[in-house]
Parts: C-alpha cells; sequence; structure tokens
C-alpha cells in the first residue's frame, strides 16, 4: 500500500505545487496558503482517486497479474486531472507572481536570482513542481508535519543565501585588480586547496536563472569542477561577462578582460565560497542525504508512470498547442500518432520551426518560389538569364552534419510552395541508367524507381498548369556507393536537362566524389543549431510529453550531442522510458556513458591520459586509450610530454620526471620496432605500456611549456611532418644523384654525395656569384652546372638540403640581376640541348607516371623529325621500342644506372646529357618544355645530334 | 563423451548457452539500467531505435531477441526481420528485402511494430549503413529497427543519430556467478567454489564464455574444481603466478623462482606464461609507478622470448629485474 501512497503524495505535492501561489494573492502570507491548500487539493485528489479507482478497475481488470500495474494506472488519472487543473491556473499566475515578489521585496534583502526566475513564470511553475517532488516525497509517512515545515524552512533559507551573496562579494572586489598580463592566459594553475573543501549540496536549482562567468584560479575547484557544480544545481555558465551575468566567480588572481568588464557593467564579484554559501544555503534544513536516496526509490517507481500517462496527455498537449499550424493532410488517426518516435512526432511542421539556419531555409524557399519563373519555360534549352544569385543555379546542394534538419527543411519548404516532393535516398539505387529521369521510363531500364517514373509524367504535363508542381530531393547524394556507378555524373546531366527543381543533400560538400556536383549546385551550408536554440525545441517537446526537466539539463544535452537535434530528441525519449523526472545529473551520467568509447580520437585519448584524472584510471582504460590509435597516441605524447606539469613537483623534481619519461619513451621505441619489423603483435601492450602510459603517468598534471613562448595546447605529432620532409630530400637527392652519375663526373654513392659532395657543390655553385662579377660569375656557374648535369631545380634542392638553422643563406647577397641573369643563361644553354638519356633511366621507387610523361616528351620530336626529314617509320619505331625497353628495365641502384649509361653510350647515342628530373613535379615541367624544345630542335636537327630518333639513325 | 549422459532432461546436447538463454527481458543479467529500459519498452511497446553496443557476451542479442518476443509474441515469424553477419547484408539486401520488409503490412496491436534485427551492424559496409538511412526514418510508424555492434563507432553517424544508443558492459563477477549458480544447480553439476571462480576469471565478462567453459569442464571432468578448470582453459594457473608475483614483492626471491620452475616444469610454454604475468601485473594490487616498471619489464621478457630465447633463464632473469626493479624503482 505504501506504493500507492506515494503515488497519491506525488499526485498531491503536483497540486500542492501550483495552489499556493494562486491562493497567496487572496489569502496574504504564503505561509498560510501552504497550510490551507494542502487539504484542499488532498481532499480533491482522494476524491478523484476514488473516482479512478472504480473506472480504472473496469478497463484494466485483466492486466492485474501485477499490482503495480493497478497502482500506477490510479495513480496517473489523478495526476492528469490535476495537471489539467494546474493548466487552468496558468493564465491568471503571472500578475500574482509578481505581486509575490513584491512582498518579498519588502521582507527580504532579495537575491537576483529570484528576480530573475519569476520573470519567466513558466519555468518557475515548472522548477516550483520538480523541487516539491524532489523534496517532499522523502516525508512520506507523515505529510502533514513535513508540510507544515518544509515552507518557511525554505523561504528562510533563501533569504539567507540573499544576505550571504552580497557579502562575499564585496570581499570579491577588494581584491580586484591584480596583474592582468596577457601570457598568463589559458596557463591556468592548479587550484592551490584542490579537493580540500568540501564541496556542499543544495537543491537542484538554487541558482535557477543566474548566470556565472568564470576567470582565473578558483581556490579548490577544478574550472570543470566548477561548471559542473554550477550547473547541476541549475546555473548558466557563460563565456564572457554581459549585461545579463549575474556574477562573476573568482578568486585570488582576477584582473584581465573579464573582471575589467565585469566592474564596468557593475557584475557582481563572487569568491567560491560566496558560491559554496549560496548553494549550502538554499538547501532546506532536512538534510540532502535522505534525500537524495529517496530520489532514486522514486525514479524507479517512476517508470510506470510515463508511459500510459503518455499516451493521454499526447493527443491534449498536441491538439491543443498547433491545430492551425498542422496542415489537414497530416491529421493522423490517434493511434499512429501515438506509437512514432519523437523524432517524427515533432518533425518540425512548418519551417519556423526548424531549429537554426533560418536564413538558409528562406534562401531555399526563395530559390524554390523563383525557380519556374527562370526555368520554367525554357526548360531544357534555355540556359536561364540571371535575375539574382540564388536563382541563377537549377539545383541546391544542402550540405551539413547528420541530425540538422536538412531533409525536413527541404520537405518542408516544397510543401508549403506546393511542390509535389519526390523523393530519392539512399535506400533507392541510383545507378546510371535509373537516375536518368529527364528520359523517363521509356528510356530507362525497367529497374527505373517508381518516384522516378512519377517524376518524369510531371514533368512531361508540366504545362498543364492545374497539375502539382514537382520537385525532386536527391537525398544522401553522398551515399551514392559501390552499388550506384556513375550516379553522380548521371545526377549533374539530369540537372542540366532538368524541367524541375532538384534538392540536393549530403553530410559532407568536401567529399571527393561530389566535387564535380558542386559546380552545378546552389550551395546552402547548413551550421549546427546553437545549444540554447535547440534547449528552447527540447523545452518543448518534453513539455509536451510531459517530461520535467530544466533548461541548464536540456542544454547539457544539447551541448553533448554536438549540434545533432534528432539524437537529442531521440535520447530524451530513451530517458524518458524510465523516468519522468530528468536532471541535469541524470542527462550527464546518461551521456557520458553512452559516449563512452564512440569515438576517442588520439587528441582526446592523449589529454585524458595526461589529464588531472589520469592517474586515477584504471590500467585496463588506460591500455584501451591508448589503444585507441596506437600508432598516432606515442607520437602525440612524445610530442607532448615535455608541456606537462606533474602536480606538486618542484622543477628539478620535473625534469627527473622528464628524463624517466623519455627513456621510457625510447624503450617503447624499440618494442615498437620488434612488432613492426617482427611482426609481433603480442607485443602491442607492452609497446604501449612503455611508450605512452608509463610517460603519462610520470608526468601527468596541468599543461605547463616548458620552453617560454611554445604555444600552450597539444601538438599534433612533429614526427609525421618531419618524415615527409626526410622522403621528400631523400627523392630529391636521388634525382641529382642520378644526373651527376649520369654526367659521368663522378661515380659516388648517394651518401658520399651527400656528405662530401654536397658542400662543395654548394659552394662552386654559389660563391662566383657573390665575388665574381655579374657575367662572368654566371657563365662559370653555368659551365659548372653542364659539367655535372646540374638542371635548375638540381641547384635549388643543393639549396635547400645546404641549409641548416644557424647557417646563412648562400644566395644572401646575390643581387636580382645576376639570379635573373643565371636563370636566361641557362635556359638559352638549354635550347640548344636535348633532354634524353636520364629521362629514359628508370628510377627505382618511380611509379608509371614518367613513362607517360616520356612518351609525351618523345611524341612532338619523333613527330616533327619524321616530318622534316622523311625519316623512315620503320627507325622510328625501332627507336620507340628500344625505348619501351630500357624503361621497362629496372634499374635498382646506382651500378645500374652507370650501366645503362654505359649500355646507351655503347650503342653509339651521341647524346648531350640534360637531365631533367623525373620526380613528380619537375618532369611535368619538363614534359611541356621538352614538346617546346622538340620544335626548336628540329630546325638544327641536322646540325646537333638530339633526340632519340635520330640517334638511333646515327647508329645504324 | 560418456559423461554427457550424466546430464539430465531432452535437451542435453544442447550447448548450454542455448539453452540457458534468457527467453525474457527481465531474466538478463547485468547492465540493469538498460535492461529496465528495455523492459519499459518490452510493456508499452512503441520501441525506439535501438543500438546495442558492447563487448561479446554481455547479452545484447539475447535482449534484443527476448525484447522483440516479448513484443510480438505469436507474431514474431511474420513481423521480425533477422538479419546478421553470416547473411548477405550486402547494399542490394538492404534496397530490397529490408526495405521490402519495411514496407510489409503486419496487423500488430498498436504500439507494437515490425522489427528488424540487425545483428553485427559494424560489421555492414558503409554503402549498405548508407542505404539504411531513409529507410529507418520513412517507415519509422510500421517498422523499427534495431542493431547490435561491438564497436559504435563502426556505425555511420546518420545512422547513430537516428538510434538511441544503449550501451552493455563487462558483466561483473557476481553477476556471472548468480547465472552459474542457476545452472549448475539445473545441471547438478558437482563443483566446489574455487572451481567457480576460476571459471569466472577465464570468462573475463563474458557470460557466453562462462557457460562454455563450465559445460567444457563438467564434460570434461565431471567435477568443476580449479584444476580441472585450468586444465580446460589451458592456461597457467593465475593464483599460482599471482604468489610468484608476491614473493617477488616481498622479496623472497627463492621461493619464486621455486614457484616460477615449478610453472615451467608443467609444460606451459614460455609466451603463456608471460601473458599471464603480465595480467597478473596489470591487475595487482599494487604502486602504480612500480606496476608500471613491472610492466614494462615484463614487455621487455616478452619481447626477448619472442626473439626465440623462451628459456628457463630468461624467466628467472626477468624475475630478477623484477626485484631490482622493486628495490630501486623511485616513487614520482
Amino acid at each position: 500500500m505504501s506504493d500507492i501512497r506515494k503515488w497519491f503524495m506525488k499526485a498531491h505535492e503536483k497540486g500542492n505545487g501550483s495552489a499556493p501561489k494562486s491562493t497567496s494573492s487572496k489569502a496574504g502570507p504564503v505561509k498560510n496558503a501552504a497550510e490551507t491548500a494542502p487539504i484542499k487539493s488532498e481532499q480533491a485528489s482522494e476524491d478523484l482517486e476514488t473516482a479512478d479507482r472504480r473506472k480504472t478497475s473496469k478497463y484494466f481488470g485483466k492486466d492485474k497479474t501485477k499490482v503495480k500495474d493497478e497502482k500506477e494506472v490510479e495513480a496517473i488519472p489523478a495526476k492528469r486531472k490535476l495537471k489539467t487543473e494546474s493548466d487552468d491556473l496558468v493564465k491568471p499566475r503571472p500578475r500574482k507572481v509578481t505581486k509575490v515578489v513584491d512582498d518579498d521585496d519588502d521582507d527580504f534583502d532579495v537575491p537576483i536570482s529570484r528576480k530573475t526566475r519569476d520573470t519567466t513564470p513558466s519555468k518557475k511553475l515548472k522548477s516550483g513542481s520538480g523541487r516539491g517532488i524532489a523534496s517532499k516525497t522523502v516525508d512520506n509517512d507523515d505529510d502533514d508535519d513535513g508540510e507544515d515545515k518544509e515552507t518557511p524552512l525554505k523561504s528562510a533559507g533563501r533569504g539567507r543565501g540573499g544576505r550571504a551573496a552580497p557579502g562575499a562579494s564585496t570581499g570579491g572586489r577588494g581584491r580586484g585588480g591584480g596583474r592582468g598580463g596577457f601570457m598568463n592566459f589559458g596557463e591556468r594553475k592548479d587550484p592551490p586547496h584542490k579537493g580540500e573543501k568540501e564541496v556542499p549540496e543544495g537543491t537542484p536549482d538554487c541558482l535557477a536563472g543566474l548566470t556565472f562567468v568564470i576567470s582565473g584560479t578558483l581556490d579548490s575547484l577544478e574550472r570543470e569542477e566548477a561548471e559542473d557544480l554550477i550547473k547541476r544545481h541549475g546555473g548558466r555558465i557563460t563565456g564572457s561577462v554581459s549585461k545579463k551575468t549575474t556574477y562573476l566567480l573568482c578568486d585570488e588572481d582576477i584582473g584581465g578582460r573579464k573582471s575589467e568588464k565585469a566592474k564596468e557593467l557593475g557584475t557582481k564579484f563572487l569568491t567560491e565560497d560566496g558560491l559554496f554559501d549560496i548553494i549550502r544555503s538554499s538547501k532546506p534544513v532536512k538534510k540532502s542525504l535522505p534525500e537524495r536516496s529517496n530520489k532514486g526509490t522514486e525514479k524507479i517507481c517512476a517508470p510506470p508512470k510515463t508511459s500510459p500517462q503518455k499516451e493521454e496527455t499526447r493527443g491534449k498537449p498536441l491538439a491543443k498547442s498547433s491545430p492551425k499550424k498542422v496542415p489537414p493532410a497530416k491529421g493522423k488517426n490517434k493511434i499512429i500518432e501515438t506509437s512514432l518516435p519523437w523524432t517524427e512526432k515533432y518533425r518540425p511542421k512548418v519551417p519556423n520551426e526548424i531549429v537554426g539556419n533560418q536564413s538558409l531555409v528562406t534562401q531555399l524557399h526563395n530559390w524554390l518560389s523563383h525557380w519556374h519563373d527562370q526555368f520554367g519555360g525554357t526548360g531544357s534549352k534555355g540556359k536561364g538569364k540571371k535575375l539574382n544569385d540564388a536563382g541563377s543555379k537549377k539545383a541546391v546542394l544542402l550540405s551539413g552534419t547528420p541530425g540538422i534538419g536538412k531533409t525536413t527543411s527541404a520537405k518542408l519548404v516544397s510543401q508549403m510552395l506546393g511542390f509535389q516532393a519526390v523523393e530519392v535516398n539512399a535506400s533507392d539505387s541510383r545507378g546510371k541508367a535509373n537516375s536518368n529521369i529527364a528520359k523517363g521510363i521509356g528510356g530507362s531500364n525497367a529497374n527505373s524507381v517508381k518516384e522516378l517514373v512519377n517524376n518524369e509524367a510531371m514533368a512531361a504535363n508540366f504545362d498543364r498548369s492545374k497539375h502539382p508542381k514537382t520537385v525532386l530531393i536527391m537525398d544522401e547524394v553522398d551515399g551514392m556507393s559501390a552499388g550506384d556507378r556513375g550516379g553522380v555524373a548521371d545526377l549533374i546531366a539530369s540537372i542540366k536537362i532538368s524541367k524541375i527543381p532538384i534538392i540536393c543533400i549530403c553530410n559532407d560538400r568536401y567529399s571527393q566524389k561530389l566535387k564535380s556536383l558542386v559546380n552545378y549546385c546552389l550551395p546552402l551550408n547548413y551550421r549546427k543549431p546553437t545549444k540554447q536554440q535547440m534547449a528552447k525545441r527540447l523545452m518543448h517537446i518534453a513539455k509536451a510529453e510531459g517530461l520535467e526537466i530544466n533548461e541548464i539539463a536540456l542544454e547539457e544535452l544539447a551541448e553533448r550531442v554536438n549540434g545533432d537535434i534528432r539524437l537529442a530528441v531521440n535520447q530524451l525519449q530513451y530517458m524518458s522510458l524510465s523516468m519522468s523526472v530528468i536532471k541535469y545529473d541524470d542527462i550527464r551520467q546518461r551521456l557520458l556513458s553512452s559516449a563512452k568509447d564512440e569515438d576517442i580520437s588520439p587528441f582526446t585519448a592523449v589529454d585524458k591520459l595526461f589529464g588531472y584524472n589520469g592517474g586515477k584510471l584504471r590500467m585496463d582504460e588506460r591500455i584501451d586509450l591508448s589503444m585507441s590509435d596506437p600508432d598516432l597516441v606515442p607520437l602525440l605524447i612524445q610530442e607532448n610530454y615535455l608541456n606537462y606539469r606533474p602536480s606538486g613537483k618542484d622543477e628539478a623534481k620535473r625534469m627527473d620526471l622528464l628524463a624517466r619519461a623519455a627513456e621510457s619513451i625510447a624503450d617503447g621505441d624499440i618494442i615498437n620496432v620488434q612488432i613492426r619489423r617482427y611482426r609481433q603483435w603480442q607485443l602491442s601492450q607492452s609497446c604501449c605500456v612503455a611508450s605512452s602510459i608509463l610517460p603519462a603517468s610520470l608526468l601527468h598534471g596541468s599543461r605547463e611549456v616548458l620552453e617560454q613562448g611554445e604555444r600552450n595546447f597539444n601538438r599534433f605529432g612533429g614526427w609525421l611532418g618531419k618524415n615527409s620532409t626526410a622522403g621528400k630530400n631523400r627523392r630529391l637527392m636521388e634525382d641529382l644523384h642520378v644526373h651527376v652519375l649520369a654526367s659521368r663526373e663522378s661515380s659516388a654513392g648517394r651518401e658520399t654525395l651527400r656528405v662530401d659532395y654536397l658542400p662543395l657543390l654548394l659552394s662552386r655553385l654559389t660563391s662566383p656569384l657573390q665575388t665574381l662579377p655579374k657575367d662572368e660569375a654566371v657563365s662559370e656557374v653555368v659551365d659548372f652546372m653542364n659539367s655535372y648535369s646540374i638542371s635548375q631545380e638540381d641547384f635549388d634542392t643543393i639549396l635547400e638540403l645546404g641549409k641548416f638553422k644557424g647557417r646563412e643563406n648562400p644566395m644572401e647577397g646575390v643581387p636580382p640581376p645576376v639570379k635573373a641573369a643565371l636563370t636566361k643563361k641557362y635556359n638559352e644553354m638549354n635550347k640548344t640541348r636535348m633532354v634524353r638519356v636520364a629521362d629514359m633511366v628508370q628510377l627505382p621507387g618511380v611509379k608509371k607516371a614518367p613513362k607517360k610523361r616520356i612518351a609525351a616528351m618523345l611524341e612532338p620530336t619523333v613527330d616533327s623529325l619524321r616530318d622534316e626529314d622523311g625519316e623512315p617509320l620503320a627507325d622510328n619505331e625501332e627507336g620507340n621500342g628500344s625505348d619501351a625497353e630500357e624503361d621497362s628495365e629496372e634499374a635498382t641502384d646506382g651500378e645500374k644506372l652507370e650501366s645503362n649509361l654505359k649500355n646507351l653510350n655503347a650503342r653509339g647515342i651521341q647524346v648531350e646529357l640534360d637531365l631533367k628530373g623525373a620526380g613528380s613535379s619537375g618532369s611535368r615541367k619538363a614534359a611541356g618544355k621538352g614538346r617546346g624544345r622538340g620544335k626548336a630542335a628540329d630546325t638544327s636537327a641536322e646540325k646537333k645530334a638530339t633526340g632519340r630518333g635520330s640517334g638511333a639513325k646515327r647508329k645504324r | 563423451a560418456s559423461s554427457s549422459s550424466t546430464s539430465t532432461g531432452d535437451g542435453y546436447n544442447e550447448p548450454w548457452v542455448e539453452k540457458y538463454r534468457p527467453s525474457k527481458v527481465v531474466d538478463i543479467v547485468g547492465n540493469e539500467d538498460a535492461v529496465s529500459r528495455l523492459q519499459v519498452i518490452a510493456r508499452d511497446g512503441n520501441m525506439p531505435n535501438l543500438i546495442l553496443s558492447g563487448p561479446p557476451g554481455t547479452g545484447k542479442t539475447t535482449s534484443i531477441l527476448a525484447l522483440a518476443h516479448e513484443l510480438l509474441g505469436t507474431n514474431y515469424k511474420e513481423a521480425v526481420l533477422e538479419l546478421n553477419a553470416s547473411d548477405d547484408r550486402g547494399i542490394d539486401v538492404v534496397r530490397n528485402k529490408i526495405k521490402m520488409f519495411a514496407q510489409k503490412k503486419v496487423t500488430l496491436p498498436p504500439g507494437r511494430h515490425k522489427v528488424v534485427i540487425l545483428d553485427e551492424a559494424d560489421s555492414m559496409t558503409s554503402g549498405a549503413q548508407q542505404a539504411l538511412r531513409r529507410t529507418i526514418e520513412i517507415y519509422s510508424n510500421s517498422t523499427r529497427f534495431a542493431l547490435a555492434c561491438n564497436t559504435s563507432a563502426k556505425i555511420i553517424e546518420p545512422i547513430q543519430s537516428r538510434c538511441a544508443l544503449v550501451r552493455f558492459s563487462r558483466l561483473s563477477d557476481q553477476q556471472i556467478l548468480g547465472r552459474l549458480l542457476v545452472v549448475v544447480a539445473a545441471e547438478k553439476v558437482p563443483y566446489v567454489p574455487e572451481g567457480l571462480e576460476a571459471i569466472i576469471f577465464t570468462a573475463d565478462g563474458d557470460m557466453r564464455q562462462a557457460l562454455n567453459n563450465l559445460q567444457a569442464t563438467f564434460s570434461g571432468f565431471s567435477f568443476v574444481n580449479q584444476e580441472n578448470v585450468f586444465k580446460v582453459c589451458d592456461q597457467p594457473h593465475p593464483l599460482h603466478v599471482k604468489n610468484i608475483v608476491r614473493n617477488v614483492l616481498e622479496s623472497k626471491f627463492d621461493i619464486a623462482c621455486d614457484g616460477l620452475k615449478q610453472l615451467y616444469d608443467l609444460g606451459y610454454s614460455p609466451t603463456d606464461i608471460i601473458t599471464t604475468l603480465f595480467r597478473i601485473i596489470k591487475n595487482y594490487d599494487m604502486a602504480e609507478y612500480l606496476k608500471l616498471e613491472f610492466m614494462k619489464e615484463t614487455g621487455f621478457a616478452h619481447m626477448r622470448i619472442c626473439d626465440g630465447v623462451g628459456s628457463y633463464l630468461q624467466l628467472c632473469g626477468l624475475l630478477a629485474k623484477l626485484s631490482i626493479v622493486r628495490e630501486t624503482a623511485k616513487a614520482p
């Protein structure tokens, strides 16, 4: 029976929550009202209860397997009726409430919190009743006693809170105006008395309506802890000080922009102790502990209540609130309505209901409404004279992350403009033939999707003005995958000839697949709605579903889902399954657990490992974290381990720990080599321990840069960039090496070339430019380059490789005219030469591409030669054939290269060696040049033995 | 095989995992929060689209199946489409079979919907998942989806956004023990408590593994005690290894070496010994810095063993190293 009693109590409280206020205006003092009201409502609900029992037992007679079931049924209708009662009270409320406030103002030094709270009556209704439930279910045995005690005490508590706050704030201001260095920004210290103070617990919404800004280091709380504390008690945190800010929360070290702004605006300062006082004093004198534990029981009892009640209330608020909005076509029958998931049920019905991105929706609206003015008459042949920017494209592309209303807005807008929307999405096959909508069913294959058929029919009958206009919504265009070959290209084709507007929707506009599509579409990029916007909408839904949830909790939810409003609604529905009162903590807990292993990026993993709580994680958790990306996490650790200061350690100790961490990282590297080289993957756990977990556990703490002037956030692993630079340099070096070998001036190995030759080459190439007069220097350098067959690119390579930190640039002091002259001279010399031999030698590690380029280079020469000299075709073909032979030869190292060269030489090919870089970027240029040069060359074809073709001829 | 005759009932040749699979949501062990919500769904209907994710053997599939049975009862056959990784779930199946099923009309009581169960959804290709997107939404008034997967990160974001995520975590030892006791009682398995403890240890939070090990032990030895369990689930005895570690920590090197010798003479491969050692150290209750150093040293020894020097000497060397580390390691 106690269960029933509890339910009854709840219903009773509900009535109570609203009743006192309504009577208070007549009865005057609030306290009296509190005493009279319960009795009234108690009677009322008692009546209701008995009535309902009679009624429900009839209906639910079969369900009597569980006694519990019956109980809920009894309780719910009672509650519902009371709710409607309170709904009636809503209208006259605001006036009365303000009156109450006035009374209060005379009596107490009212904290701002109350004022702000009262200005929003609807919110107060929620919070008021919520508190009623939370605190009063405690005393379900002696309800009357509890009633009497409760109200006066609470008001007293509030009064105390009000007094405490100003006192604290003056103290805070006195300490104000400390140092305000920009350099300190972001470099937050450890709270000096971390964890030493007991964090108070107050009523869940004692800070409701207050807005806080946190600045500087607090006395004992981490910033996150403080935020959590405030949010848990219903307060709001913003990033910067504005007029709406109630308190600036700061201790010791205030200064900087926030506090200046706060002083300017007259915002109150609050210390951490002040905050604690507010929270502590808000708590009713009854201990919060039993209350807490009771909340648990309440939660367990709650689930039965929500569901049946939901079905009842569902029809009502909806029908009441939006009958005009819902288009008549949407009027479904009630049963379907009740069983819809919330995401469908609360899908916006008019464009105004879409959360966020309103300007985009209007843009879409404009585009669609002007479409037919623009393209309608002309159809496929008219290109459409540009009326305005938005209308100049025949299709739009809506893009944005999932769950922010792209499809919804597309459908709504087209519906509003009277278009009939034909939706084709990823669940339809959209291959080449099928999406060829304009040709219609007649031309395309029989599998053509039904929607597309409709579409064709509509478009054909378009000139009949009565016929509804059609719009094609191509949903999830980035979802065209393996099965939809040629889908995007075909979509573009259909956009070109389309007689109807096409709306494309995708998630990632920059996806490689859609690159070509974007040009044909008007891009509309949907942004994530702000958390306030989302919270508003969620609040609306929660209200309609009869959920008790405060705004702060919803904002937290909105923040956690990262802008995805559909997910937020889903989460809300899921949570509503077992509880009807949702608090900040519940949301936090739920989302923490649901977002656990979702996407731990290496960065967050490193943050967690190095974070304050890094030491409290279990070993398995740490291994999981560092295994989230076993390649990247160790790199990030290695990049950033220098910049953490283990809490409570001095400089010497820190150095010691750094050394140990470095040693461990090195050990990890040894193991890593074993893993990679010998594929001993069973060692990966040990590797994780040595390379990430150990350093992190030694050094976890607050971030503090070791070196001055470094940016104070986690850097990306530098190894990757350095490694790729090293690769590039190696490649360039390889080019140079081949060229030098080809000149036959040297047969040094690559390493010798780099270590011994390069400095000398560098000085020979640059010092004449600095010392000798211009012409002399240029000719000397060019001669030198020719003798070693160093190309312009190689020249740059040598400069690049000779660069070191702290060493001056060898080209410094060389006047620009000299540089220009050098280039000019070199190019002039170049014209008289043909490139070939080195290009024909295939470089190891270079893929097929150069072959093609060489072919492209060769072709014009050959052609032109054939024209000029009347060269027999057979010769050329033979020449090409030998080319191909050589190309296919795999030259893997220097020796082979050399033998290649010798081979060419032995055949008596007299070729001036001008070796073009066969590297990726260089050779493309070379290809262009080669072509031009080829033409230049044929004029002097007989004079100089150039080109592969003529070389072959001479051999004969 | 002869011992199987001792087990009772007609379903003696059925794996216990199947035999004792809960058929009601209420019976599901562990993950109370999730299960309580599923119970609500089972009672009231209107199931939201769900993604159940968690490690293997925690009851994801079981709870979906139980939920579907409870929701649909006799209609289960027509109103449930169950596909797992053994079925073809390419993009065509999603476009044809699933879509057709979603469009199918089945007469169900209000609040009940057809259910598409996609087990092991993380092995679906992203193309197939893409094709699922709008289907989930468009037919939501008649069809609901339940996806089970091991890692939710492998489900594409748009699908995650359409579903409520229910997370299953590993079962605690008590929860597994509770269920094991039920099974043991029903099958009349003779056991000693230590044997069950050993089974729980080897299962590592995986109920299915626990039941399988229990059955294997029972059919092999007809008696569940520690030795038999570790004989079946061939692993160096963790308690033994634990003792070695304890002796090292208490600077009784000789005793630790004796223990190791014993283990080595039993014929366990050094790789097995060192893997168990690593696991034991990972969960051993000792100072963190010491633990990490121990783990590192064990890692090095493991590396040497991988190189092929899996001798007794190496293992003794490791113990010696650990002893040195214990004396020299400094707290950070």
